[in-house]
Protein backbone atom coordinates (compact mmCIF):
# COMPACT_ATOMS: atom_id res chain seq x y z
CA UNK A 1 0.00 0.00 0.00
CA UNK A 2 1.50 3.26 -0.62
CA UNK A 3 2.52 5.99 2.12
CA UNK A 4 0.29 9.09 2.15
CA UNK A 5 1.12 12.19 4.59
CA UNK A 6 -1.83 12.62 7.54
CA UNK A 7 -0.76 15.54 9.38
CA UNK A 8 -3.83 14.70 11.64
CA UNK A 9 -2.09 11.98 12.79
CA UNK A 10 1.34 13.28 13.04
CA UNK A 11 3.17 10.78 10.39
CA UNK A 12 3.08 9.07 7.10
CA UNK A 13 0.05 6.11 6.84
CA UNK A 14 -0.88 3.46 4.65
CA UNK A 15 -3.90 4.35 2.71
CA UNK A 16 -4.85 1.85 -0.33
CA UNK A 17 -4.82 4.55 -3.13
CA UNK A 18 -1.72 6.74 -4.25
CA UNK A 19 -1.89 10.77 -3.03
CA UNK A 20 -3.72 13.30 -4.25
CA UNK A 21 -4.66 16.52 -3.64
CA UNK A 22 -7.65 19.12 -4.34
CA UNK A 23 -6.78 23.16 -4.88
CA UNK A 24 -8.75 24.09 -2.47
CA UNK A 25 -10.34 21.88 0.55
CA UNK A 26 -14.32 21.83 2.06
CA UNK A 27 -13.91 22.59 5.61
CA UNK A 28 -16.34 23.41 8.35
CA UNK A 29 -15.91 23.81 12.33
CA UNK A 30 -18.94 23.16 14.50
CA UNK A 31 -19.27 24.83 18.45
CA UNK A 32 -21.24 21.85 20.33
CA UNK A 33 -20.50 24.27 23.24
CA UNK A 34 -23.42 26.32 21.58
CA UNK A 35 -25.91 23.75 19.89
CA UNK A 36 -29.26 23.13 21.36
CA UNK A 37 -30.06 19.96 19.22
CA UNK A 38 -32.63 22.06 17.42
CA UNK A 39 -32.26 19.56 14.40
CA UNK A 40 -32.88 22.84 12.09
CA UNK A 41 -30.09 21.78 9.87
CA UNK A 42 -30.51 18.06 9.74
CA UNK A 43 -33.90 19.30 8.63
CA UNK A 44 -32.83 22.10 6.31
CA UNK A 45 -30.80 18.98 4.80
CA UNK A 46 -34.01 16.79 4.41
CA UNK A 47 -35.64 18.92 2.79
CA UNK A 48 -33.37 19.89 -0.10
CA UNK A 49 -31.75 16.73 -1.02
CA UNK A 50 -33.45 13.23 0.91
CA UNK A 51 -36.61 14.10 0.80
CA UNK A 52 -37.66 11.10 -2.17
CA UNK A 53 -38.92 7.16 -1.86
CA UNK A 54 -36.18 5.53 -0.72
CA UNK A 55 -34.39 7.98 1.24
CA UNK A 56 -36.55 8.01 4.37
CA UNK A 57 -34.19 6.85 7.15
CA UNK A 58 -31.46 8.91 5.40
CA UNK A 59 -30.24 11.83 7.20
CA UNK A 60 -26.97 13.21 5.57
CA UNK A 61 -26.58 15.47 8.76
CA UNK A 62 -27.54 14.57 12.06
CA UNK A 63 -27.37 15.82 15.26
CA UNK A 64 -26.73 13.33 18.03
CA UNK A 65 -26.46 13.43 22.14
CA UNK A 66 -23.74 12.54 23.15
CA UNK A 67 -22.55 10.08 25.14
CA UNK A 68 -25.73 8.14 24.26
CA UNK A 69 -27.01 8.79 20.53
CA UNK A 70 -25.66 7.78 17.66
CA UNK A 71 -26.76 7.79 13.64
CA UNK A 72 -26.80 4.55 13.39
CA UNK A 73 -26.53 3.84 16.85
CA UNK A 74 -22.77 2.93 18.64
CA UNK A 75 -21.58 3.57 15.57
CA UNK A 76 -18.37 5.15 16.68
CA UNK A 77 -18.24 2.46 19.92
CA UNK A 78 -18.64 -0.21 17.20
CA UNK A 79 -15.41 0.96 15.50
CA UNK A 80 -13.16 1.84 18.51
CA UNK A 81 -13.96 -1.44 19.85
CA UNK A 82 -13.09 -3.04 16.39
CA UNK A 83 -9.78 -0.89 16.48
CA UNK A 84 -8.77 -1.92 19.74
CA UNK A 85 -9.42 -5.84 19.07
CA UNK A 86 -6.93 -5.41 16.45
CA UNK A 87 -4.46 -3.78 18.04
CA UNK A 88 -5.13 -4.19 21.96
CA UNK A 89 -3.92 -1.57 23.97
CA UNK A 90 -1.98 -0.07 21.11
CA UNK A 91 -4.17 2.84 20.08
CA UNK A 92 -2.19 5.54 22.31
CA UNK A 93 -0.47 9.06 20.93
CA UNK A 94 2.62 10.42 21.52
CA UNK A 95 1.98 13.80 22.66
CA UNK A 96 5.99 14.69 23.13
CA UNK A 97 7.01 16.82 21.12
CA UNK A 98 4.34 18.32 18.79
CA UNK A 99 4.63 20.59 16.15
CA UNK A 100 2.19 22.87 14.78
CA UNK A 101 2.65 22.23 11.25
CA UNK A 102 3.54 18.93 10.76
CA UNK A 103 2.09 17.33 14.02
CA UNK A 104 0.19 19.74 15.68
CA UNK A 105 -1.41 17.13 18.10
CA UNK A 106 1.41 14.68 18.32
CA UNK A 107 2.14 11.34 16.61
CA UNK A 108 -0.76 8.54 16.53
CA UNK A 109 1.00 5.19 17.25
CA UNK A 110 -1.52 2.99 16.95
CA UNK A 111 -3.30 1.61 13.96
CA UNK A 112 -5.57 3.63 11.68
CA UNK A 113 -8.36 1.78 9.90
CA UNK A 114 -6.09 1.26 6.72
CA UNK A 115 -3.58 -0.04 8.96
CA UNK A 116 -6.05 -2.72 10.96
CA UNK A 117 -7.91 -3.64 7.54
CA UNK A 118 -5.00 -6.47 7.06
CA UNK A 119 -5.76 -7.84 10.14
CA UNK A 120 -9.71 -8.11 9.55
CA UNK A 121 -11.86 -9.85 6.70
CA UNK A 122 -15.49 -9.10 6.94
CA UNK A 123 -18.38 -11.42 5.58
CA UNK A 124 -17.17 -10.60 2.32
CA UNK A 125 -13.22 -11.42 2.37
CA UNK A 126 -10.65 -8.69 3.21
CA UNK A 127 -11.22 -5.49 3.23
CA UNK A 128 -9.37 -2.01 2.57
CA UNK A 129 -10.23 0.53 5.45
CA UNK A 130 -11.70 -1.81 8.49
CA UNK A 131 -15.14 -1.14 9.51
CA UNK A 132 -18.64 -2.96 9.48
CA UNK A 133 -22.22 -3.08 7.64
CA UNK A 134 -24.67 -1.33 10.48
CA UNK A 135 -27.87 -3.33 10.58
CA UNK A 136 -31.63 -1.99 9.78
CA UNK A 137 -32.26 -1.56 13.24
CA UNK A 138 -29.27 0.76 13.75
CA UNK A 139 -30.12 3.21 10.62
CA UNK A 140 -33.72 3.29 11.71
CA UNK A 141 -33.75 6.63 14.66
CA UNK A 142 -31.53 9.69 13.93
CA UNK A 143 -31.37 9.90 17.38
CA UNK A 144 -32.96 6.99 19.30
CA UNK A 145 -34.24 7.65 23.24
CA UNK A 146 -32.57 10.80 22.54
CA UNK A 147 -35.43 13.17 20.79
CA UNK A 148 -37.60 9.80 20.29
CA UNK A 149 -40.43 9.70 23.00
CA UNK A 150 -40.20 6.99 25.62
CA UNK A 151 -43.33 7.57 27.30
CA UNK A 152 -46.07 5.47 27.97
CA UNK A 153 -49.86 5.54 26.48
CA UNK A 154 -51.21 6.00 30.67
CA UNK A 155 -49.12 8.50 31.25
CA UNK A 156 -51.59 10.93 31.17
CA UNK A 157 -50.40 13.83 32.80
CA UNK A 158 -47.63 15.07 30.32
CA UNK A 159 -48.62 18.32 28.68
CA UNK A 160 -47.81 16.74 25.09
CA UNK A 161 -50.27 14.92 24.54
CA UNK A 162 -49.93 12.25 27.48
CA UNK A 163 -47.95 9.52 25.49
CA UNK A 164 -44.58 11.23 25.15
CA UNK A 165 -42.06 11.97 27.60
CA UNK A 166 -38.43 13.04 26.91
CA UNK A 167 -35.12 11.49 28.58
CA UNK A 168 -33.81 13.25 31.31
CA UNK A 169 -29.95 12.93 31.49
CA UNK A 170 -28.71 12.63 35.32
CA UNK A 171 -25.31 14.37 34.68
CA UNK A 172 -23.78 15.56 31.50
CA UNK A 173 -24.60 15.21 27.63
CA UNK A 174 -23.84 17.65 24.39
CA UNK A 175 -25.16 17.39 21.23
CA UNK A 176 -22.91 16.09 18.62
CA UNK A 177 -23.82 18.02 14.56
CA UNK A 178 -22.53 15.83 11.99
CA UNK A 179 -22.02 15.47 8.07
CA UNK A 180 -19.68 13.93 5.86
CA UNK A 181 -16.23 15.24 6.71
CA UNK A 182 -15.32 15.10 3.05
CA UNK A 183 -12.43 13.59 4.26
CA UNK A 184 -8.84 13.76 2.59
CA UNK A 185 -8.57 10.32 2.60
CA UNK A 186 -11.64 8.91 2.77
CA UNK A 187 -12.92 5.34 3.46
CA UNK A 188 -15.48 5.32 1.60
CA UNK A 189 -13.54 6.31 -1.57
CA UNK A 190 -10.77 3.99 -0.63
CA UNK A 191 -13.90 0.77 -0.26
CA UNK A 192 -14.95 1.17 -3.73
CA UNK A 193 -14.51 -1.41 -5.54
CA UNK A 194 -15.80 0.43 -9.01
CA UNK A 195 -13.81 3.44 -8.28
CA UNK A 196 -17.52 5.05 -8.09
CA UNK A 197 -16.08 7.61 -5.54
CA UNK A 198 -14.31 10.73 -6.17
CA UNK A 199 -12.49 13.62 -4.85
CA UNK A 200 -13.32 16.80 -6.58
CA UNK A 201 -10.15 18.61 -7.69
CA UNK A 202 -11.62 21.93 -7.15
CA UNK A 203 -13.31 22.00 -3.56
CA UNK A 204 -12.21 18.24 -2.47
CA UNK A 205 -16.19 17.45 -1.99
CA UNK A 206 -16.76 13.50 -2.10
CA UNK A 207 -19.32 12.19 -4.34
CA UNK A 208 -20.52 9.09 -5.28
CA UNK A 209 -21.05 8.79 -9.02
CA UNK A 210 -24.31 7.66 -9.74
CA UNK A 211 -23.73 6.31 -12.88
CA UNK A 212 -21.10 3.35 -11.47
CA UNK A 213 -22.37 3.02 -8.22
CA UNK A 214 -23.47 -0.76 -8.37
CA UNK A 215 -25.24 -0.24 -4.35
CA UNK A 216 -22.06 -3.18 -3.39
CA UNK A 217 -22.83 -1.05 0.10
CA UNK A 218 -18.47 -0.87 0.41
CA UNK A 219 -18.51 2.55 0.55
CA UNK A 220 -21.40 2.06 3.66
CA UNK A 221 -19.08 -0.32 5.73
CA UNK A 222 -15.69 1.87 4.92
CA UNK A 223 -16.66 5.13 6.09
CA UNK A 224 -15.92 4.89 9.40
CA UNK A 225 -18.42 8.03 10.31
CA UNK A 226 -21.47 5.91 8.83
CA UNK A 227 -21.81 8.96 6.08
CA UNK A 228 -22.63 6.93 3.00
CA UNK A 229 -25.94 5.34 2.79
CA UNK A 230 -27.72 2.99 0.49
CA UNK A 231 -30.73 3.62 -0.86
CA UNK A 232 -33.30 0.90 -1.70
CA UNK A 233 -34.84 2.42 -4.65
CA UNK A 234 -32.19 3.12 -6.52
CA UNK A 235 -30.01 0.31 -5.59
CA UNK A 236 -27.05 2.82 -5.33
CA UNK A 237 -25.19 4.36 -2.30
CA UNK A 238 -25.25 7.99 -1.43
CA UNK A 239 -23.98 10.32 0.68
CA UNK A 240 -23.81 14.45 1.40
CA UNK A 241 -22.63 16.61 -1.82
CA UNK A 242 -21.86 18.87 0.06
CA UNK A 243 -24.23 21.45 -1.23
CA UNK A 244 -21.97 22.23 -4.51
CA UNK A 245 -24.22 24.18 -6.36
CA UNK A 246 -23.82 26.96 -3.42
CA UNK A 247 -20.08 25.92 -3.06
CA UNK A 248 -19.66 26.63 -7.08
CA UNK A 249 -21.46 30.51 -6.39
CA UNK A 250 -24.61 29.10 -8.39
CA UNK A 251 -27.47 30.06 -5.84
CA UNK A 252 -27.97 33.39 -6.83
CA UNK A 253 -30.43 34.61 -3.74
CA UNK A 254 -27.15 34.30 -1.80
CA UNK A 255 -24.41 34.94 -4.02
CA UNK A 256 -25.45 37.74 -6.47
CA UNK A 257 -21.94 37.90 -7.47
CA UNK A 258 -21.23 34.20 -8.33
CA UNK A 259 -19.04 33.68 -4.66
CA UNK A 260 -19.21 30.63 -2.84
CA UNK A 261 -22.18 30.35 0.04
CA UNK A 262 -22.54 28.15 2.50
CA UNK A 263 -24.35 24.65 2.77
CA UNK A 264 -27.95 24.41 3.49
CA UNK A 265 -27.38 22.75 6.76
CA UNK A 266 -24.87 25.84 7.63
CA UNK A 267 -27.27 28.38 6.45
CA UNK A 268 -29.73 26.93 8.36
CA UNK A 269 -27.91 26.74 11.67
CA UNK A 270 -30.19 29.27 14.10
CA UNK A 271 -27.85 28.24 17.29
CA UNK A 272 -24.97 29.83 15.50
CA UNK A 273 -22.52 26.78 16.08
CA UNK A 274 -21.34 26.35 12.05
CA UNK A 275 -18.52 28.11 10.32
CA UNK A 276 -17.84 26.73 6.96
CA UNK A 277 -15.29 27.45 4.10
CA UNK A 278 -12.56 26.48 1.50
CA UNK A 279 -8.66 26.38 2.41
CA UNK A 280 -6.05 26.41 0.55
CA UNK A 281 -4.01 23.21 -0.80
CA UNK A 282 -0.41 23.05 -1.48
CA UNK A 283 0.53 20.03 -3.86
CA UNK A 284 2.10 17.67 -1.33
CA UNK A 285 -1.60 18.13 0.94
CA UNK A 286 -0.69 20.65 2.95
CA UNK A 287 -2.52 23.33 4.34
CA UNK A 288 -1.36 26.78 2.79
CA UNK A 289 -0.85 28.88 5.32
CA UNK A 290 -2.87 31.68 5.80
CA UNK A 291 -3.77 33.14 8.91
CA UNK A 292 -6.24 36.01 8.08
CA UNK A 293 -8.53 32.54 6.72
CA UNK A 294 -11.02 32.32 9.61
CA UNK A 295 -10.84 28.02 8.94
CA UNK A 296 -7.07 28.05 9.24
CA UNK A 297 -6.86 30.50 11.78
CA UNK A 298 -9.21 28.25 14.24
CA UNK A 299 -7.58 24.77 13.09
CA UNK A 300 -4.09 25.64 12.52
CA UNK A 301 -3.12 28.91 13.88
CA UNK A 302 -4.90 28.49 17.40
CA UNK A 303 -5.63 24.83 16.95
CA UNK A 304 -9.22 25.92 18.78
CA UNK A 305 -11.09 23.18 16.77
CA UNK A 306 -10.30 19.49 16.47
CA UNK A 307 -10.85 16.87 14.09
CA UNK A 308 -13.60 14.02 15.04
CA UNK A 309 -11.87 11.05 15.49
CA UNK A 310 -8.12 11.82 13.87
CA UNK A 311 -7.17 8.42 14.62
CA UNK A 312 -9.54 6.46 12.34
CA UNK A 313 -7.02 8.48 9.43
CA UNK A 314 -9.41 9.69 7.38
CA UNK A 315 -8.01 12.96 8.33
CA UNK A 316 -11.70 14.62 8.34
CA UNK A 317 -12.20 18.05 7.22
CA UNK A 318 -14.58 18.35 9.61
CA UNK A 319 -13.38 20.29 13.37
CA UNK A 320 -15.27 21.06 16.47
CA UNK A 321 -14.78 23.22 19.52
CA UNK A 322 -14.29 20.32 22.51
CA UNK A 323 -17.67 21.39 24.61
CA UNK A 324 -16.16 22.58 27.65
CA UNK A 325 -18.39 20.48 30.65
CA UNK A 326 -17.14 16.76 29.38
CA UNK A 327 -14.73 14.91 31.39
CA UNK A 328 -11.59 14.93 29.47
CA UNK A 329 -11.03 10.83 28.74
CA UNK A 330 -14.13 11.21 26.86
CA UNK A 331 -13.38 14.17 24.46
CA UNK A 332 -10.01 13.26 24.33
CA UNK A 333 -10.90 9.48 22.54
CA UNK A 334 -13.49 11.80 20.52
CA UNK A 335 -10.90 14.51 19.19
CA UNK A 336 -7.78 13.52 20.17
CA UNK A 337 -5.17 14.76 22.44
CA UNK A 338 -5.76 18.71 21.80
CA UNK A 339 -8.39 18.98 23.61
CA UNK A 340 -7.30 20.59 26.78
CA UNK A 341 -4.92 22.80 24.36
CA UNK A 342 -8.35 23.88 22.76
CA UNK A 343 -10.17 24.57 25.75
CA UNK A 344 -7.86 26.86 27.21
CA UNK A 345 -7.71 29.00 24.13
CA UNK A 346 -11.80 29.15 24.26
CA UNK A 347 -12.13 29.32 27.56
CA UNK A 348 -10.58 32.71 27.88
CA UNK A 349 -10.07 33.75 23.96
CA UNK A 350 -8.11 36.55 23.57
CA UNK A 351 -9.94 39.92 21.41
CA UNK A 352 -8.17 38.42 18.30
CA UNK A 353 -9.89 35.06 18.70
CA UNK A 354 -13.71 36.34 20.58
CA UNK A 355 -13.04 38.51 17.24
CA UNK A 356 -13.01 35.74 14.73
CA UNK A 357 -15.84 33.62 16.79
CA UNK A 358 -18.70 36.20 15.97
CA UNK A 359 -18.32 35.25 11.93
CA UNK A 360 -20.05 31.86 12.88
CA UNK A 361 -23.20 32.51 10.86
CA UNK A 362 -22.67 35.65 10.53
CA UNK A 363 -23.09 35.56 6.63
CA UNK A 364 -24.51 33.09 4.01
CA UNK A 365 -21.43 33.89 2.10
CA UNK A 366 -18.25 31.60 2.78
CA UNK A 367 -15.68 34.31 4.47
CA UNK A 368 -12.26 34.20 2.92
CA UNK A 369 -10.28 36.24 4.57
CA UNK A 370 -10.91 38.59 7.75
CA UNK A 371 -9.27 42.10 9.08
CA UNK A 372 -9.58 43.46 12.58
CA UNK A 373 -10.10 47.10 13.01
CA UNK A 374 -8.88 47.70 16.81
CA UNK A 375 -11.35 49.56 19.27
CA UNK A 376 -10.68 50.32 22.70
CA UNK A 377 -10.73 48.59 25.70
CA UNK A 378 -14.77 48.12 27.13
CA UNK A 379 -14.49 45.53 29.76
CA UNK A 380 -12.18 43.17 31.43
CA UNK A 381 -13.58 39.50 32.97
CA UNK A 382 -12.81 37.31 35.54
CA UNK A 383 -12.48 33.67 34.11
CA UNK A 384 -12.31 30.40 35.72
CA UNK A 385 -9.81 28.50 33.69
CA UNK A 386 -9.74 24.14 33.60
CA UNK A 387 -7.56 23.93 36.00
CA UNK A 388 -9.35 26.43 38.65
CA UNK A 389 -7.11 29.58 38.13
CA UNK A 390 -8.25 32.66 37.23
CA UNK A 391 -7.53 34.60 34.05
CA UNK A 392 -8.67 38.31 32.98
CA UNK A 393 -10.32 38.51 30.03
CA UNK A 394 -9.81 41.83 28.15
CA UNK A 395 -12.45 42.42 25.90
CA UNK A 396 -12.29 45.37 23.12
CA UNK A 397 -14.82 47.49 21.13
CA UNK A 398 -12.78 45.74 17.76
CA UNK A 399 -14.69 45.11 14.64
CA UNK A 400 -13.81 42.33 12.66
CA UNK A 401 -14.63 42.25 8.81
CA UNK A 402 -15.28 39.40 6.60
CA UNK A 403 -14.42 39.00 2.77
CA UNK A 404 -15.48 36.87 0.23
CA UNK A 405 -13.78 35.05 -3.00
CA UNK A 406 -14.05 37.78 -4.75
CA UNK A 407 -12.85 39.98 -1.86
CA UNK A 408 -16.28 41.79 -1.39
CA UNK A 409 -17.00 42.90 2.19
CA UNK A 410 -19.83 40.19 3.33
CA UNK A 411 -20.03 41.23 6.58
CA UNK A 412 -18.97 43.47 9.79
CA UNK A 413 -19.58 42.53 13.24
CA UNK A 414 -18.30 44.77 16.39
CA UNK A 415 -17.86 43.43 19.53
CA UNK A 416 -19.51 45.22 22.34
CA UNK A 417 -19.11 46.27 25.88
CA UNK A 418 -20.58 43.73 27.52
CA UNK A 419 -23.49 44.20 30.35
CA UNK A 420 -23.78 42.91 33.76
CA UNK A 421 -26.88 41.87 35.60
CA UNK A 422 -26.92 41.71 39.31
CA UNK A 423 -27.17 38.76 41.26
CA UNK A 424 -30.94 38.69 42.29
CA UNK A 425 -30.06 37.96 46.33
CA UNK A 426 -28.30 41.32 45.94
CA UNK A 427 -30.26 44.63 47.10
CA UNK A 428 -30.54 46.66 44.66
CA UNK A 429 -28.25 49.33 45.83
CA UNK A 430 -25.38 47.13 46.69
CA UNK A 431 -22.36 47.45 44.73
CA UNK B 1 -59.21 -19.24 44.82
CA UNK B 2 -57.58 -15.98 44.51
CA UNK B 3 -53.30 -16.90 43.96
CA UNK B 4 -51.07 -16.57 46.54
CA UNK B 5 -49.25 -12.95 45.50
CA UNK B 6 -46.93 -12.74 48.38
CA UNK B 7 -43.98 -14.12 46.36
CA UNK B 8 -44.90 -11.71 43.58
CA UNK B 9 -42.51 -9.43 41.45
CA UNK B 10 -44.57 -5.91 41.55
CA UNK B 11 -45.35 -4.79 38.14
CA UNK B 12 -43.56 -1.64 37.19
CA UNK B 13 -43.36 -0.35 34.09
CA UNK B 14 -39.55 0.11 32.87
CA UNK B 15 -40.10 3.42 31.85
CA UNK B 16 -40.42 4.72 35.54
CA UNK B 17 -37.31 2.33 36.44
CA UNK B 18 -34.10 3.39 37.41
CA UNK B 19 -30.93 2.90 36.12
CA UNK B 20 -29.53 -0.57 35.69
CA UNK B 21 -25.94 -0.04 34.89
CA UNK B 22 -25.70 -3.44 33.45
CA UNK B 23 -28.66 -3.64 30.82
CA UNK B 24 -26.90 -3.70 27.45
CA UNK B 25 -30.04 -2.49 25.34
CA UNK B 26 -30.36 0.75 27.62
CA UNK B 27 -26.80 2.77 26.51
CA UNK B 28 -28.76 6.09 27.11
CA UNK B 29 -29.39 4.91 30.90
CA UNK B 30 -25.45 4.08 31.49
CA UNK B 31 -24.18 6.82 33.73
CA UNK B 32 -21.02 8.66 33.32
CA UNK B 33 -19.11 10.50 35.46
CA UNK B 34 -19.85 14.41 35.33
CA UNK B 35 -20.39 17.49 37.21
CA UNK B 36 -23.24 18.84 36.68
CA UNK B 37 -21.95 22.44 38.22
CA UNK B 38 -19.61 22.60 35.62
CA UNK B 39 -21.92 21.78 33.09
CA UNK B 40 -24.54 24.56 34.50
CA UNK B 41 -21.65 27.22 34.37
CA UNK B 42 -20.20 26.47 31.01
CA UNK B 43 -23.48 26.78 29.44
CA UNK B 44 -24.46 29.67 30.97
CA UNK B 45 -20.99 31.49 30.17
CA UNK B 46 -21.75 29.90 26.39
CA UNK B 47 -25.22 31.58 26.51
CA UNK B 48 -24.23 34.65 27.99
CA UNK B 49 -21.81 34.41 24.93
CA UNK B 50 -24.29 35.60 22.26
CA UNK B 51 -26.23 37.63 24.34
CA UNK B 52 -28.45 35.70 26.24
CA UNK B 53 -29.81 37.05 29.87
CA UNK B 54 -31.77 35.85 33.13
CA UNK B 55 -34.97 36.32 32.15
CA UNK B 56 -34.05 34.70 28.51
CA UNK B 57 -32.59 31.85 30.27
CA UNK B 58 -34.97 31.34 32.77
CA UNK B 59 -37.37 31.04 30.20
CA UNK B 60 -35.15 28.90 27.95
CA UNK B 61 -34.67 26.15 31.13
CA UNK B 62 -38.58 25.84 31.58
CA UNK B 63 -38.68 24.15 28.36
CA UNK B 64 -38.60 20.40 27.82
CA UNK B 65 -36.99 20.39 24.45
CA UNK B 66 -33.84 22.37 25.63
CA UNK B 67 -32.47 19.07 27.23
CA UNK B 68 -29.67 20.89 28.65
CA UNK B 69 -30.88 23.85 30.70
CA UNK B 70 -34.30 21.97 31.55
CA UNK B 71 -32.49 19.16 33.07
CA UNK B 72 -30.01 21.37 35.07
CA UNK B 73 -33.83 23.07 35.91
CA UNK B 74 -35.07 19.97 36.95
CA UNK B 75 -32.00 19.71 38.68
CA UNK B 76 -31.57 22.89 41.10
CA UNK B 77 -35.79 24.28 40.82
CA UNK B 78 -37.03 27.42 40.31
CA UNK B 79 -35.55 29.22 42.53
CA UNK B 80 -32.33 27.58 42.94
CA UNK B 81 -31.61 28.10 38.89
CA UNK B 82 -32.12 31.45 38.97
CA UNK B 83 -30.00 32.28 41.89
CA UNK B 84 -27.06 30.31 40.53
CA UNK B 85 -27.68 31.98 37.12
CA UNK B 86 -27.90 35.44 38.40
CA UNK B 87 -24.10 34.52 40.33
CA UNK B 88 -22.81 33.36 36.86
CA UNK B 89 -24.25 35.94 35.16
CA UNK B 90 -22.77 38.99 37.22
CA UNK B 91 -19.44 37.56 37.14
CA UNK B 92 -18.94 36.71 33.38
CA UNK B 93 -21.49 39.37 31.78
CA UNK B 94 -23.91 39.44 28.87
CA UNK B 95 -21.93 39.82 25.96
CA UNK B 96 -23.38 41.81 22.92
CA UNK B 97 -21.92 42.33 19.56
CA UNK B 98 -23.49 44.76 16.26
CA UNK B 99 -23.45 42.47 12.88
CA UNK B 100 -23.85 44.42 9.45
CA UNK B 101 -24.46 42.54 6.24
CA UNK B 102 -23.54 43.66 2.77
CA UNK B 103 -25.93 41.97 1.03
CA UNK B 104 -28.64 40.30 2.63
CA UNK B 105 -30.16 37.18 1.68
CA UNK B 106 -33.18 38.00 -0.47
CA UNK B 107 -36.11 36.35 0.83
CA UNK B 108 -36.85 32.92 -1.09
CA UNK B 109 -39.92 33.43 -3.02
CA UNK B 110 -42.71 30.44 -2.23
CA UNK B 111 -43.16 28.86 -5.82
CA UNK B 112 -45.83 26.30 -7.15
CA UNK B 113 -44.71 22.69 -7.01
CA UNK B 114 -47.08 21.40 -9.55
CA UNK B 115 -47.18 17.85 -10.39
CA UNK B 116 -45.51 16.10 -7.81
CA UNK B 117 -45.51 12.83 -9.06
CA UNK B 118 -43.50 14.28 -12.10
CA UNK B 119 -41.35 15.73 -9.84
CA UNK B 120 -40.73 12.89 -8.07
CA UNK B 121 -40.01 11.52 -11.34
CA UNK B 122 -37.33 13.99 -12.48
CA UNK B 123 -35.39 13.38 -8.79
CA UNK B 124 -35.16 9.60 -10.09
CA UNK B 125 -34.38 10.14 -13.13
Amino acid sequence: MPNVNNWQIGRPMEYPLEERHPKWQFAFVFNPNRCIGCQTCTMACKSTWTFSKGQELMWWNNVESKPYGGYPQHWDAKLLGMLEEANPGGQVWNTIEPEPALKPYGIFQGKTIFEAADKYAGPDGAQRALGYLPTDDEWRHPNIHEDTPTGDLFQKDSQYGGSAALPEHKVWFFHLARICNHCTYPGCLASCPRNAIYKRPEDGIVLIDQSRCRGYRKCVEGCPYKKAMYRPTTGTSEKCIGCFPRIEGKDESVSPTGAPAETRCMAACVGKIRLQGLVQIDEDGQWTKDPRNPLYFLIRERQVALPLYPQFGTEPNGFYIPPRWVPRGYLTQMFGPGVEHAIEQYTCPDRELLAVLQLFRASQQIIFRFEIQPGPKVAEIEVTMPDGKKKVQEIFNDTIRGFNKLNEEVVRVTVEEPTFERAPEQHVNSI
Amino acid sequence: MLPDLTNAVPKVHPVSRGIEPDDPMNLHAVEVDGDPQVMLQMLVEEYARMGFGLDELMNLSRQPFYQGLHGLWQLYGEAGLRRQLGAILSRCGVFRAKVWEATPPVSEQLLQIGDRAQLERNHHA
